[in-house]
């Protein structure tokens, strides 16, 4: 059976021009230097996964900014533009973005149109009002073989209309470095695995980094419910006691369990794991991603990340490969490794991939 | 600058390809801000670790370079033919980037031996290559244009079975005949049959190739006491003036002047 994404394309996407990544693999290493566009990838593919959703546009614009990043973060309308190629006039533009894929996914192209536009809004508690942007976007995509095209304007500060998913379309897992500190998501988690019967695997995987840890619990001491970690020498612990590692951990395992039969793109997979840890832990995500059917990408400026990477692959499959992203001459360029030549690279010769 | 790679069996090997690189001008790269950049991923940064292994002896692999103006060369050393593979194979996808620079050669050299032939050994290599989509190379010693160029040599001659020592005793007739002489009659005083030889004490010298590798060996420690053979190839006379004209001597400087040659116009 195919992947989920056989082949990616490119075409205009941010920084990103006339990118070609060919070959991919059930786990998938993009690396490069700062700003060669490693994050953007991530995001092409998950716009393609949900390309008429107005909600997925804009939680992908605005995944960069986390709130509590201490600079001014940029309009709706500006996030939304970023994502197109920047141009000489931003303020005025109309942007054009082309990302074609090959394999599973239901949209194999999708082409969008972004234009600035302006209308008068009512200030609260006045009789005055004040300009304001939004950010329109024209979008076709080529659905299971079907072209649709949808137009739709996303106001600053204007509701975000949430559709249902159809059931044509790939989950997407997005998993970014500060993710693990959202305090909602392992208790979804784990609420999850404990109805799929799967909580005991929770346990063992955070065993790896701490082997007293003895199970999960949901308790409600005060107003709010709360994750406890069972320890066998202090029993209950609230999960924010602990480090980044088991946060992180427990945050990998829901979102692999989450992207079943479709994508998880995971940013700097490296984030809060001790590196002695990293074998365990990659081990079982490349497993549960062949078991589940998931497509993992990942960003890395590791190499003990790396080399965890290629040696929980096993298999006589290509499973892992890289892809060492650059720019040159404004355009994109990118070189493959494979399997084979990464386990020669790293473990035979000790030369750097990044 | 064009870029040649070659892999070969041991460092023996390596010491000997480099005296025909310095024929050209070339000169051996001892300092890393003084190489090509293209060489620059070959260049490990780490302890390479295989999957499982617990060597503590492996050492970290880094090739020999040459350059001069227009040439930059690494030669890398390897045994066994799938290592041979592994590393001409790799090497060049490690070393190609997207819009830059590429290998304009590569080159193999090995030995022949009683057991496998050089014809044997020469179309394992080039099927290796080949499959791996490189230029699929004609023959021993010939050199198949690219891109990359690819030529495989199968010492002694790309004929007869033998190794490099055969070559080495060849140039030692021109340049060091009375040091062979008497090396000679070194090791042929050697009687393997009489004690108090152990066997593993002659383990080596009795292999095909044993007693070649012992002359060449002694006239190496006359020559550099103390030092291995290939510290002798790179100071002494073994490939130079009239060395130069033997017969496999001109067979393998034509083998390395073709992988080294400008593109064609």
């Amino acid at each position: 059976m195919p992947l989920p994404i056989e082949q990616l394309d490119i075409t205009a996407f941010r920084s990103l021009r006339n990118l070609k990544l060919g070959k991919l693999g059930r786990v998938n290493l993009l690396v490069g230097v700062n700003d060669s566009g490693k994050t953007s990838v991530l995001e092409a593919i998950a716009l393609m996964s949900r390309p008429l959703d107005s909600s997925w546009w804009l939680r992908v614009s605005h995944q960069r900014e986390p709130s509590s990043v201490p600079l001014r973060r940029l309009s709706r309308t500006d996030r939304i533009r970023w994502l197109f190629p920047p141009s000489n006039s931003p303020e005025l533009d109309r942007a054009d973005m082309v990302i074609r894929a090959e394999g599973r996914i239901s949209t194999t192209a999708m082409t969008a149109r972004f234009k600035r536009v302006a209308r008068m809004r009512p200030l609260l508690g006045t009789a005055s009002e004040r300009e304001t942007s939004g950010a329109r976007l024209h979008i076709e995509a080529r659905i299971a073989d079907e072209v649709r095209a949808r137009t739709f304007t996303l106001w600053q500060g204007g509701p975000v209309v949430y559709p249902s998913r159809t059931a044509r379309e790939l989950h997407c897992e997005v998993v970014l470095a500060y993710h693990h500190w959202m305090p909602t998501l392992p208790i979804r988690g784990y609420s999850q695995a404990r109805l799929e019967g799967t909580s005991q695997d929770l346990t063992t995987l955070l065993a790896l980094l701490d082997p007293e840890i003895q199970g999960l619990e949901i308790l409600q001491p005060e107003e709010e419910p709360v994750l406890y970690v069972t320890h066998a020498a202090h029993g209950p612990v609230p999960l924010s006691v602990y480090g980044d590692g088991i946060r992180r951990t427990l945050l990998l395992a829901e979102a692999v369990a989450k992207a079943k039969g479709g994508l998880l793109l995971i940013d700097e997979i490296e984030t809060g794991i001790h590196f002695s840890a990293l074998g365990g832990v990659y081990s079982w995500l490349v497993r549960a991603c062949r078991e589940l059917d998931v497509q993992l990408f990942v960003t890395t400026h590791s190499l003990e990340a790396i080399d965890a990477l290629l040696a929980a692959d096993t298999t006589p499959d290509e499973d892992v490969v890289a892809f060492k992203l650059g720019q040159q001459g404004g355009q994109s360029v990118v070189k493959r490794y494979g399997e084979d030549q990464l386990k020669w690279m790293r473990f035979e010769r000790g030369l750097e991939v990044r | 600058m064009r870029y040649v790679y070659f892999v070969v069996e041991g460092p023996h090997d390596v010491e000997f390809v480099a005296r025909f690189l310095t024929l050209h001008g070339l000169e051996r790269v001892k300092h890393k801000p003084d190489l090509a950049l293209f060489w620059v991923p070959v260049l490990p940064t780490s302890w390479p670790s295989p999957l499982g292994s617990t060597d503590l002896l492996k050492r970290v692999q880094v090739p020999a370079f040459f350059q001069n103006q227009d040439v930059s060369v690494a030669i890398d050393s390897a045994t066994s033919d799938s290592q041979l593979l592994r590393s001409a194979i790799g090497m060049r996808n490690t070393v190609n980037q997207p819009g830059g620079d590429e290998l304009q050669a590569l080159g193999v050299v090995l030995d022949s031996d009683q057991t496998t032939s050089a014809q044997e050994r020469f179309t394992r290599i080039a099927k290796g290559l080949a499959d791996a989509n490189l230029p699929l190379a004609a023959a021993p010693g010939q050199v198949v244009q690219g891109p990359p160029r690819i030529g495989i040599f199968v010492l002694p001659d790309n004929v007869s079975p033998g190794t490099l020592e055969d070559v080495l005793i060849d140039c030692a007739e021109k340049q060091y005949p009375q040091l062979l002489v008497s090396a000679r009659e070194h090791v042929e005083s050697v009687k393997a049959e009489i004690p108090p030889y152990t066997q593993d004490d002659l383990k080596d010298f009795q292999k095909p190739a044993g007693r070649r590798k012992a002359i060449v060996g002694s006239i190496g420690s006359v020559l550099r006491p103390g030092k291995a053979i290939q510290v002798s190839l790179q100071d002494n006379r073994w490939v130079e003036g009239e060395a130069l004209e033997l017969p496999r001597v001109k067979r393998f400087r034509e083998f390395i002047d073709s992988l080294l040659a400008p593109p064609p116009a």
